[in-house]
């Protein structure tokens, strides 16, 4: 099997707010969520949009259009999930993830995370 | 507006102008999340804003490849002049007139990239160079307006002479659009029934294609003697060979350029192997066709940088013509390589494609004027 896809960390968090939100993963919705998992921290609704297409073309996520909706002036929403690529590089990352978490507590202790 | 603000929906000038600037693919799902997320004008206005540079930014990359924009460059700087030497007294030089003109007609084509729609490869072609020529005369008329307000000098303009020239760019520039680029690659369907339809399409954009060089080289050679006729310039002895070998290509393909009709009778087994075969030997011309497009263009950094820099003893000329040729033979190779891949991916999935139905059955299936077409070109037996 081919090594996983290394991810940045916007990556990620899109990502990651692709499979938490599931069935109902477009723009907007993937752009709160990743606002959500980053802490709030102010993300550009373009910088979601250009890494949905990179990620696209990477094979990582799958996208298409979804019948128009009244309350968005009858305009489609273009809705993702993810590809199995993109499940593979997401469990890599958040296996990365957490061995950092261990070598973190290990020469911090638990309480670090009190104090984040 | 007003009627906008108490719907709570974003003013309609607004919405109009990013339906205008957002890139075509993605103009109905993100105006739609821009409306979802709309709570001022002011707010929805800053979100537009700062949402497309992102938006062009990955269209740009995911239409433009780096080969068909180097190749583009190296058309744009040859028949520009960029490469001429500078004449005694010449205060702007060459690199700067031609470099203008060129730079615009690259933006355009980059921008023509960005907001391309569904179109026929030979169209795209043509409208890139139509693109190009409005840009390059745009440039010039900006150029022209600050000479006559005195802020320039008269030399930035391109001269004269080399207008003549950049209308050869057009052709090529057009060649350059219409035989290559992504929307090239269309993946081979593996249903039996698409084959048939997927040789149908193939042998059109073939027939298109085929047809726009035949009139792009015709526009050549008839260009080209007329100048050599009119003028005899010193490089005449070279340049009629040169379009001999245009004249046999034409030939060439007049005679074998074509993707010829499918066995009568065919089989889906026959029709997937003479649909490879078809799709490789294309492949083949499409990579002998690049090579002798651009073999002028060699011919011409030689002239004009590496010869001019030994008998001028200006190492720098010499150094930047041996890196334009080999920048030149990387692009070429690099779109041969690119569409040798697609091409190779195109012939797997006919290979792929399902072994059991026959393409009697898939005919059948097929209705429509595909099925129709195929039948009175090919002479298909049902």
């Amino acid at each position: 099997m081919a090594h996983p896809t290394s991810l940045g960390q916007f990556e990620q968090l899109v990502l990651t707010a692709i499979l938490s939100l599931g069935d109902n993963a477009y723009g907007v919705t993937i752009h709160a969520e990743v606002e959500a998992l980053s802490g709030q921290r102010k993300t550009a609704l373009g910088a979601v949009y250009a890494t949905l297409d990179r990620m696209e073309d990477k094979g990582l996520v799958r996208s298409w259009l979804s019948d128009p909706t009244p309350e968005r002036g009858g305009r489609a929403k273009r809705h993702f999930r993810l590809e199995e690529a993109g499940r593979r590089a997401l469990r890599d990352s958040a296996q990365t993830a957490r061995r950092i978490c261990d070598a973190v507590e290990r020469c911090w202790g638990e309480k670090t995370w009190q104090t984040i | 507006m007003a009627d906008d603000l108490r719907n709570g929906r974003p003013p309609a000038p607004l919405s109009a102008l990013f339906r205008l600037l957002i890139p075509p693919p993605a103009r109905e799902a993100v105006l739609g999340d821009l409306e979802e997320r709309y709570r001022s004008p002011i707010q929805y206005a800053s979100e537009g804003i700062q949402t497309m540079p992102y938006l062009i930014a990955s269209r740009a990359r995911r239409t433009s490849s780096i080969a068909i924009v180097g190749l583009q460059t190296f058309v744009l700087i040859a028949c520009l002049g960029v490469t001429l030497p500078d004449l005694p007294g010449q205060s702007v030089p060459s690199w700067a007139q031609g470099g203008i003109p060129a730079a615009a007609a690259l933006l355009a084509l980059a921008l023509r990239a960005v907001y391309r729609g569904d179109e026929t490869p030979v169209k795209s072609g043509l409208l890139d160079a139509v693109a190009a020529a409005v840009a390059m005369l745009l440039s010039q008329g900006v150029l022209a307006a600050l000479v006559s307000a005195g802020q320039i000098g008269a030399d930035w303009m391109l001269p004269r002479g080399l207008y003549l020239l950049g209308v050869f760019a057009l052709p090529a520039l057009w060649i350059v659009g219409a035989a290559e680029g992504r929307h090239g690659a269309r993946p081979a369907a593996a249903p039996a029934e698409a084959v048939v339809q997927d040789y149908l399409r193939f042998a059109r954009s073939v027939t298109a294609r085929n047809r726009a060089e035949m009139i792009a080289l015709g526009l050549i050679v008839a260009g080209s003697a007329a100048i050599l006729l009119r003028f005899n310039p010193p490089m005449a002895p070279i340049a009629w060979p040169f379009l001999a070998l245009f004249v046999a290509i034409l030939a060439f393909l007049a005679l074998r350029g074509w993707a010829p009709p499918i066995p009568a009778g065919a089989d889906l087994a026959p029709l997937r192997t003479h649909f490879s075969r078809e799709l490789a030997r294309q492949n083949g011309l499409r990579g002998f066709m690049w090579w002798f497009w651009f073999g002028p263009l060699f011919v011409g950094l030689v002239a004009n940088l590496i010869l001019l820099g030994i008998r001028m003893d200006q190492p720098l000329r010499i150094a930047i013509g041996a890196a334009a040729l080999a920048l030149l033979a990387g692009f070429i190779a690099r779109a041969n390589r690119d569409r040798g891949r697609a091409v190779r991916d195109r012939i797997a999935a006919l290979s792929a494609a399902g072994e059991a139905a026959s393409a009697r059955a898939s005919l059948r299936r097929c209705s429509g004027r595909p099925a129709r077409e195929f039948r009175a070109l090919h002479h298909v037996r049902l």
